[in-house]
């Protein structure tokens, strides 16, 4: 059959086999490409299947040309209508991807609907060609000739790098420099190969050079691709040590040494923390304000991670400070809030419940800027709400002003704190846990000491959420009443 | 999960809410909200369909509630007992007008 091959056309079948050969590599390498987007991986695999298309087309042309019958010429016919259809393909893929580099601020728009438009104007220019003859015709030997309206069939891909090489022009910051040459390759590459093969007809030189430069573009991409993607896992692990380091200065913040006050026998103070994310918007906080009044703060940041941790620090500070100047809970939320008020453009707001305990008395003074009820235990009795007055949360409005209110507690009375993280701890059917739940945990055992009230609820919460991944902080703390047994 | 059903006519815009308005989901409220508060004078929050609001939630509606009380009212509808309750223990009740 085709026994008669003469040196260029064997240089030619060289070329080619070699392009399929380097082409299917490609697209293989490309699926295991793991830090490709699936778009970009999509999109190498579909032009490397569009390149193959061509070269093996433009080879299955050089191979028949000149074989004689009527199959071969229809053959002949089709297999040059989709080389040069898919010559109009990779031209489209190109400008597409480099318009997707670009990103011009105006004409995106139009620019991709006139690359549309250009494809399907050289898909009307081929069939026309079909049936015309008036592109490339076979002649009674089916031997391969270019007609007078050869150009045409040029005409559009041409339209489409001139495109290409007016954004690359005018956006020549929008890659690498190593990308950007990479393009120029591969858009220069096959019109000077074009000229040398006009020089030296036979040698398809366009074949060869458009399969290097577009496995140059490929991997010059897919390097600095791979670059970023480095550039990026190390940039993730510097945050990640940052959130843990961060985290430890949160919880260093609050108190955590127990027992807090061994030198008191009057009361045991027992709290805990349990942020959702690395830092959380919680926060509890106790200390005496002086020998005979124990401050006690549970509060609850809007948000949750950074900012809400952030909020927290500046949040608890102020409130400390303003408690530890002596004022009454009603005026440390007023003050407070008014602090905040003053520079809070992100609108965070953070709820508060305050107490101050009396200690040789019992008499707890306490305020709640929008917090949970706190659950109090009497001597002899059990856990329940103490549906307090709330006034609005803190940072929320400025000029806020909050009341307060009393409770005497009695030797062997018990105060339960909490955020919201506790009643709206959420199982995997979306179910809130609740308050009645929570009462019902801590009335379990209401003889324990406060670090075993809070194991008693937290048990509580882990069965009901089961395998629900935690969703909020979750925040307690228990106060324990003996009264004065110095004095006693 | 939220859904947001707008209805917007002559500077009237009903806000229609159903599932969770909570971290995840408040930023598409505070998103929608704000693309469509310019001109309006009346806003209503529809959340008979709203099972909960969390913390980040009632940032997005103090922040509406701020904004619309330079051009005109926010009214909220149509609110479920476990909602109520947030409002009020947040002290939400007290600034916002609830129908």
């Amino acid at each position: 059959m085709i026994t008669n091959l003469s040196i260029i056309d064997l240089i030619n079948c060289l070329f080619i086999a070699a392009g399929i050969g380097i082409c299917w590599l490609c697209f293989l390498q490309i699926s295991s490409s793991q830090h490709l987007e699936k778009k970009v991986q999509l999109y190498f695999q579909l032009f490397f299947l569009l390149i193959l298309l061509y070269i093996s087309t433009h080879l299955a042309r050089q191979l028949m040309d000149g074989l004689p019958g009527e199959g071969w010429r229809v053959a002949l016919y089709a297999v040059t209508f989709v080389e040069i259809l898919a010559a109009g393909f990779m031209a489209h893929m190109m400008s597409l991807l480099i318009l997707s580099v670009t990103k011009p601020k105006h004409a995106t728009r139009a620019i991709f609907i006139t690359l549309f438009v250009l494809l399907c104007t050289h898909a009307a220019i081929l069939i026309v060609g079909l049936f015309t003859d008036c592109i490339y015709h076979f002649d009674e030997a089916n031997v391969y000739h270019r007609s007078s309206g050869y150009l045409l069939s040029n005409l559009c891909p041409l339209a489409m790098l001139a495109i290409d090489i007016v954004l690359l022009v005018r956006h020549p910051k929008c890659v690498s420099r190593r990308v950007l040459i990479a393009f120029w390759i591969y858009m220069i590459a096959p019109v000077i190969a074009i000229v040398i093969q006009s020089f030296s007809y036979g040698i398809q030189f366009i074949i060869i050079a458009t399969v290097c430069s577009a496995v140059y573009m490929f991997s010059v991409i897919v390097r600095s691709l791979n670059d970023r993607y480095a550039k990026q896992q190390v940039e993730s692990s510097r945050i990640e040590t940052e959130l843990n380091m961060a985290s430890s200065i949160q919880a260093d913040m609050l108190p955590s040494i127990y027992p807090a006050f061994p030198d008191r026998p009057e009361f045991d103070i027992y709290a805990t923390m349990d942020p959702a994310k690395e830092v959380g918007g919680d926060f509890y906080e106790f200390f005496l304000v002086d020998d005979d009044h124990l401050c006690m703060v549970m509060a609850d940041v809007s948000g949750k991670g950074v900012p809400a941790a952030l909020f927290m620090m500046a949040s608890k500070i102020i409130l400390a400070n303003n408690a530890m100047l002596g004022k009454s809970p009603a005026q440390i939320l007023t003050d407070t809030n008014a602090a905040i008020c003053s520079n809070n453009r992100e609108e965070m707001f953070v709820t508060v419940w305050l107490g101050i305990l009396e200690l040789s008395t019992g008499k707890l003074t306490a305020a709640n800027a929008g917090h949970e009820y706190p659950v109090l235990k009497k001597a002899d009795g059990r856990f329940e709400l103490v549906k307090d007055k709330h006034g609005f949360v803190i940072g929320g409005m400025n000029g806020m002003k909050y009341k307060e209110y009393e409770l005497q507690l009695e030797p062997g009375s018990k105060l339960f704190l909490y955020t919201d993280g506790v009643p709206e701890a959420t199982d995997a059917a979306q179910e809130l846990f609740g308050t009645d739940r929570m009462l019902a945990a801590l009335n379990e055992n209401t003889s324990v000491d406060p670090e075993a009230i809070l194991k008693q609820v937290r048990r509580a919460v882990d069965a009901f959420v089961e395998d629900a991944p935690q969703f909020d902080d979750l925040t307690m703390l228990c106060l324990e009443y003996r009264g004065d047994v110095a004095h006693a | 999960m939220l859904t947001i059903q707008k209805a917007i006519e002559n500077g009237n815009a009903l806000f229609t809410l159903a599932g969770r308005l909570d971290t995840t989901t408040a930023p598409e409220l505070e998103q929608a909200i704000s693309a469509s508060l310019n001109g309006i004078t009346a806003l209503v929050l529809d959340m008979a369909e709203l099972t909960y609001v969390s913390s980040a939630g009632l940032r997005v509606l103090l922040s509406a509630q701020k904004a619309m009380a330079k051009q005109g009212t926010l009214t909220i509808r149509n609110v479920n007992e476990t909602v109520m309750e947030i409002f009020e223990v947040t002290g939400f009740s007290d600034i916002l007008t609830i129908e």
